[in-house]
C-alpha cells in the first residue's frame, strides 16, 4: 500500500526544495485524493494515472529545478523576471551542449553506457510487449471482460478442467441469473469437399448463435437462430471471414450456396466479421444436431462452455450460482453428477492464464538485469564524478549553484538514458520479431505482439526512471563537492573521497547480487528443463511420424470396410523403402482426440458414483505397439488375429492394472468400458499388461489406459503411426500417394513427427528457460564489465600509492593481492548475498 | 489598465490559468478540487496533472492573482483530520480573468463577424 506514495516522494524529489517546501504538502494531499479516485475505477486506472503522474512530476519538476522558482524570486524581493522561459531553454540548451560535448570528448565511456543502457532497455522493453499483448491487451472482442468461460471442475487441485455435457449447459444457461448467455461448443474434424482438393477443417457446433454471445453482427447474411438446435436442426453454416474469402474470393453472392462437409451440404446463411474466430482455430460454425435422450448428461462431449454476463454480474456470482446449482444438479441426478463441479473463469484467463505467471517472472527478471545496467552506468558516472571533482570545484567558486550543478549532471544522464533508450527501443524490435520464434507455439496470442502505444510509454518511463536510478547519486555526490577538498586535489590525480568509494562498492555487490540471483534462477529453470526432457514417455520418440485420416460415414459404412482400409494402407505403407513398422491409433499419445470410460469388472457389483475409476481407451492396428516400441510386460500384445470375429480382447497398462486390480492378476478378467465409439462396446478379456504410456502430456500423471483391437471397436478417424530407419528419405510425399492411391478424395490432416508433438509440450519451459539464461548471462557480463571498470578505476586513481609501496619493497604478489582483494571484497559479499537468496525464498 | 499593477502580464492567459483562475472567481478551493473543477468546468478539454497544477499555482501565485488561504471556517473537507491548504482569488486575479474574458468576448465578436459561429450568427 506505501508503495505508490514512496515513488511520489522520489518523484516530489525532482523538485526543488524550495518548491517542495512550499507546495510538497498540497500536492501530497492531492496524490492521494486522485489515488483514491483512480482505485474506485480499478487496477487499469491506477496504472494509467501512476504513469501520467509519473511523467508528469519528472517533467514538470525538472522544468521547475532548469529556472529558480518566481516564487523564490517574490520571497527575496526581487521579482526578477529576468530568469524567464527564454532564459531556462537557454540553460537548457547550453546543458544539452555540455553534455553532448562532454560525451563525445570520452566517447568510449558513452558507448559503453549508452550500449549498456540499450541492452537493459531493450530487453524490457521486449518482455514488456509480451507481456502487455499477451496479458493486458483485452482479447479483440467487443466489451471482452464479460466474457467467461466454464468448465467441469477438476477433481483434484492440480488436474485439468474436463469438458461439458450438453444439458448441465442449459441448465446453468436457464438457472444461472448472472449468465446473459452460455454457447456450448465443440471441434469435430470433418472432411471438406467440392473447394478445391479435399482439407479436414475444424468445424465450431454449437447450442446456440454465438456472435450475439461476442456481441458481434455478421459482415453477411445472419447469426444461426434460437431456432435452428436440436435433432432436426437444418444444416446450415456461418463461414469465417478467411474461409469466405480464401474459399469464395469474398463474394457477396455466398449466401444460400452449399459447403460440402463429410458428404454432407451446409447452406450458408452467414459470414462473421473480419478477425473473429472462437475457438482460436475455428473458421466454419454449425448448430449442434443434439438429441438430449441420445447423449445424456454422463456424456461429456462439449469444450469449455463461452458465455456473457449479465449486467453488473462477476465471474464471482456466477461461480457461487453455478456452486448451488451443482449440488441441486447432483441430487437430482446422482449416477451422473455426482461430484461434478464446474469452474467459472473469465475468457481473458482461460486463454493467457497459464502462462501469466510464468511471463511476469520473466518481465521481473529482466527488470533485474535493468537494474544491474542501471547500476553499472550509475557506477561509470560516480567514476567520472570523481574525475571530475576540481573541474566542478572552479565551476562553483564561480558561482554555478550547487541545483544549477545537479541539472546539469541529471541533463547528462538523460542524454545517455535517452540515447540508451532509442538504442533499446531498436533492439526491442527485433526482439519482438524473434520472440515469436522462441516461443515455438508455447505462448498463447504471442503473433499479437508489437511496438504500440503502451509499450512505448513503458519505454519512456524506463528511460526516465533509468535517468533518475543512475543519475541521482553521480549528481549528488558531484554537488555535494567541497570547494577546499576540489580544488585542491585537483581534476584528475588526487585520492577519492571515501563516500563515493563506499557507493561503488555497494553498486558493485548489489550488482553481483543481482546476477547470481537470476543465475541460480536460470539453473533451476534449466534443472526443471532438464527433468521434463527426461521423462520417460513410455515409447521410444525418435523416427515417428504420424497423420490422421477421418473416413466419411457417408462411404465407409461398416466397421469392416474401415478395419479393411486401414490394414490394407498400413501394409502397402511397410512396403515403402525405409519404413520400418506402421500401425493406427485413435487418440495418439501427446496428441489430440481421446476419451475416457469409466470401468465395470465382471463379476464385481457396479460400483457406486464414488468408486467409478475411469481409463483412456485406445483402440489400435495391429503392429501398433511394436511401431511405438510399447513392451508389452505380461501375457501378450494384439494381433491381426484379434479381429472383428475372434473373441474380444484387450491390454491395459500398469496404471490399470494398480488402481483397478490391486494384489490381482488381471490376465484373463474380464472389463467394459462405458463409451462406445459408433460401433458397440463389447466385454474385453485382459490379455496383457503393458507399459504406461504419458498420454496427455509429459507433466500429467499416467492415467490408466485400455488398448483395445480397432477391428472390434471402431471408429474412422485413426491416427497412422509410421517408423522409419534413421536417416530414411522423406516418406511424407510417397505417403500421400499410397493414401490418393486408395481415395483421391482423403487428405492427411495433423501431420506431425512425435517429437515436434514433444516440442510443443516443453515449449514454455523451453521459452522461459531461454529467456532467464539468456538475461543471467548478460547480468553476468554486466557485473563483471561492472567490477572489471571499478578495479581498473581504482588501480588508476592509486598508481603513486602502489609505486610507493614497491619502492619501499612490496612484492608484485602483494600488490595483486592488495588490488584484488579490495574488488573481490563487495563483489564476495553480493555473490553470498544473491547465491543465498532463492534459499531464503524456499525456507 | 495604465495603473495595472500586473500590466507586464497583459498578455493573453493560456487556458489552464483562464481556468484555474475562472474556478477559484466562484470560491476558494483546494489543488484536488481545483482539478475537477477545472475539468468539469473545460468539458475535459484542459485537464492538468498534479505537477503541472502546483506550477501554475505557484506561478499564479508569484505573479500576485492567486493568495493561499486557510480553509473555509465551514469547509466540512479534512485531509486525514488535518486542515487542506486553501487558493484564494486575488483583486489582481480577478481584474486578469476579466480582461482575458474581455479578450474573448472581442474574438468572439469578430469571430461572428466573420461567420466563423454560424450557430450563433443569426
Amino acid at each position: 500500500m506505501k508503495s505508490p506514495h514512496r515513488i511520489f516522494e522520489l518523484f516530489l524529489l525532482l523538485f526543488p526544495r524550495a518548491f517542495r517546501d512550499r507546495f510538497g504538502a498540497s500536492m501530497r494531499e492531492t496524490f492521494e485524493d486522485r489515488l483514491e479516485e483512480s482505485r474506485k475505477e480499478g487496477t487499469r486506472a491506477v496504472a494509467e494515472f501512476g504513469l501520467r503522474t509519473a511523467g508528469d512530476l519528472a517533467r514538470e519538476g525538472i522544468r521547475e529545478r532548469l529556472r529558480p522558482t518566481l516564487v523564490e524570486a517574490k520571497t527575496s524581493g526581487l521579482r526578477n523576471n529576468w530568469m524567464g522561459w527564454g532564459m531556462m531553454m537557454g540553460n537548457l540548451a547550453q546543458d544539452l551542449r555540455f553534455a553532448l560535448r562532454s560525451l563525445a570528448r570520452r566517447p568510449g565511456f558513452a558507448v559503453v553506457a549508452v550500449m549498456t543502457l540499450a541492452l537493459g532497455i531493450g530487453a524490457n522493453t521486449a518482455i514488456f510487449s509480451v507481456v502487455n499483448g499477451v496479458l493486458l491487451s483485452s482479447l479483440p472482442y467487443p466489451d471482452p471482460s464479460g466474457l467467461i468461460t466454464i468448465d467441469e471442475a477438476p477433481n483434484d487441485p492440480g488436474g485439468r478442467p474436463g469438458s461439458m455435457s450438453a444439458p448441465d449447459i442449459f441448465d446453468i444457461e436457464s438457472e444461472a441469473p448472472s449468465l446473459s448467455s452460455l454457447v456450448g461448443v465443440n471441434n469435430p474434424s470433418m472432411t471438406l469437399t467440392g473447394l478445391g482438393d479435399p482439407q479436414v477443417v475444424t468445424v465450431t457446433r454449437l447450442t446456440k448463435g454465438l456472435l450475439a454471445t461476442f456481441q458481434l453482427t455478421p459482415r453477411l447474411g445472419r447469426d444461426i437462430r434460437a431456432d435452428e438446435f436440436g435433432p432436426d436442426a437444418p444444416s446450415i453454416i456461418v463461414l469465417g471471414y478467411g474461409f469466405w474469402q480464401s474459399r469464395f474470393g469474398g463474394s457477396p453472392d455466398v449466401l444460400g450456396r452449399a459447403v460440402t462437409l463429410n458428404g454432407v451440404d451446409y447452406e450458408v446463411v452467414g459470414v462473421a466479421p473480419e478477425g473473429f474466430a472462437y475457438p482460436s482455430t475455428a473458421e466454419l460454425w454449425t448448430p449442434r444436431r443434439m438429441d438430449l435422450e441420445g447423449c445424456g448428461r454422463g456424456c461429456s462431449t462439449m469444450r469449455p462452455a463461452v458465455g456473457r454476463l449479465a449486467a453488473g454480474a462477476t465471474v464471482e456470482s456466477v461461480q457461487a450460482e453455478v456452486d448451488a446449482l451443482a449440488l441441486t444438479l447432483e441430487s437430482a441426478y446422482p449416477e451422473t453428477n455426482t461430484g461434478k463441479r464446474f469452474l467459472v473463469r473469465s475468457l481473458q484467463d482461460r486463454v493467457v492464464g497459464g502462462v501469466a505467471r510464468g511471463l511476469w517472472l520473466i518481465l521481473g527478471s529482466v527488470g533485474i538485469v535493468l537494474v544491474i545496467a542501471c547500476a553499472n552506468v550509475a557506477n561509470l558516472l560516480l567514476v567520472r564524478a570523481a574525475t571530475r571533482t576540481g573541474e566542478v570545484a572552479v565551476r562553483r567558486a564561480l558561482g554555478a549553484s550547487r541545483g544549477r550543478l545537479i541539472t546539469q549532471v541529471m541533463v547528462e544522464s538523460g542524454v545517455i538514458a535517452v540515447l540508451g533508450g532509442l538504442s533499446g527501443l531498436a533492439l526491442a524490435g527485433l526482439g519482438v520479431q524473434l520472440l515469436p520464434l522462441f516461443s515455438a507455439g508455447g505462448i498463447p496470442r504471442i503473433d499479437e505482439i508489437s511496438i504500440d502505444g503502451p509499450v512505448l510509454l513503458f519505454t519512456l518511463g524506463s528511460v526516465v526512471l533509468v535517468t533518475v536510478l543512475f543519475g541521482l547519486a553521480p549528481a549528488f555526490a558531484l554537488a555535494r563537492t567541497s570547494l577546499r577538498t576540489g580544488i585542491g586535489s585537483g581534476a584528475t590525480r588526487g585520492g577519492e573521497g571515501r563516500g563515493s568509494g563506499r557507493a561503488r562498492g555497494i553498486l558493485l555487490g548489489a550488482e553481483v547480487a543481482l546476477s547470481a540471483v537470476l543465475l541460480v534462477g536460470a539453473g533451476l529453470l534449466l534443472r526443471s528443463f532438464s527433468q521434463l526432457y527426461a521423462v520417460d514417455v513410455g515409447f521410444e520418440t525418435q523416427e515417428i511420424l504420424r497423420f490422421k485420416l477421418n473416413l466419411p460415414r457417408g462411404r465407409y459404412t461398416d466397421l469392416d470396410q474401415i478395419t479393411t482400409f486401414y490394414r490394407t494402407l498400413e501394409d502397402r505403407i511397410r512396403t515403402i523403402p525405409g519404413v520400418e513398422a506402421a500401425g493406427s491409433v485413435w487418440g495418439p499419445p501427446l496428441g489430440s482426440g481421446n476419451a475416457t470410460g469409466t470401468i465395470l469388472v465382471d463379476g464385481r457389483p457396479e460400483p457406486t458414483p464414488e468408486a467409478e475409476t475411469e481409463a483412456s481407451i485406445h483402440p489400435m492396428g495391429p503392429g501398433w505397439m511394436e511401431t511405438m516400441r510399447i513392451p508389452v510386460l505380461r501375457g501378450r500384445g494384439l494381433t491381426e488375429a484379434d479381429d472383428r470375429n475372434a473373441e474380444p480382447v484387450a491390454v491395459i497398462n500398469k496404471a490399470f492394472v494398480r488402481e483397478n486390480f490391486p494384489g490381482e492378476d488381471p490376465i484373463g478378467q474380464s472389463v467394459r468400458v462405458t463409451v462406445s465409439l459408433g460401433y458397440g462396446s463389447p466385454t474385453w478379456r485382459i490379455v496383457g499388461i503393458v507399459g504406461d504410456v504419458r498420454s496427455r502430456g509429459l507433466q500429467a500423471e499416467t492415467e490408466a489406459q485400455i488398448y483395445m483391437p480397432h477391428g472390434q471397436y471402431g471408429p474412422g478417424d485413426l491416427a497412422v503411426t509410421v517408423r522409419s530407419t534413421p536417416g530414411a528419405p522423406p516418406l511424407l510425399p510417397v505417403i500421400r500417394e499410397e493414401v490418393r492411391a486408395m481415395d483421391a478424395s482423403l487428405p492427411l490432416y495433423q501431420v506431425e513427427t512425435v517429437e515436434q508433438a514433444l516440442q510443443r509440450q516443453i515449449a514454455p519451459t523451453r521459452f522461459y528457460m531461454i529467456l532467464v539464461a539468456l538475461f543471467a548471462a548478460l547480468a553476468a557480463v554486466l557485473a563483471a564489465v561492472g567490477l572489471y571498470g571499478v578495479v581498473a578505476y581504482s588501480v588508476s586513481r592509486r598508481t603513486r600509492e602502489i609505486g610507493l609501496r614497491v619502492a619501499l619493497g612490496a612484492g608484485r604478489d602483494g600488490i595483486v593481492r592488495l588490488v584484488v582483494g579490495q574488488g573481490m571484497r563487495p563483489a564476495l559479499i553480493g555473490l553470498a548475498v544473491g547465491l543465498g537468496s532463492p534459499y531464503w525464498e524456499a525456507a | 489598465m495604465d495603473q495595472d499593477p500586473h500590466a507586464k502580464r497583459s498578455n493573453p492567459l493560456s487556458a489552464t490559468d483562464f481556468h484555474v483562475l475562472m474556478v477559484l472567481a466562484e470560491e476558494d478551493l483546494y489543488g484536488y478540487a481545483i482539478m475537477k473543477a477545472v475539468e468539469r468546468e473545460s468539458a475535459g478539454a484542459v485537464s492538468p496533472e498534479i505537477g503541472s497544477l502546483y506550477r501554475i499555482l505557484a506561478r499564479l501565485v508569484s505573479e500576485g492573482f492567486v493568495d493561499e488561504a486557510d480553509a473555509p471556517a465551514d469547509a466540512s473537507v479534512e485531509h486525514r483530520g488535518r486542515p487542506r491548504r486553501y487558493y484564494r482569488l486575488t483583486e489582481a486575479g480577478r481584474l486578469a480573468v476579466m480582461r482575458e474574458s474581455q479578450r474573448l468576448r472581442d474574438v468572439l465578436e469578430l469571430a461572428r463577424e466573420r461567420s466563423l459561429l454560424p450557430e450563433l450568427a443569426g
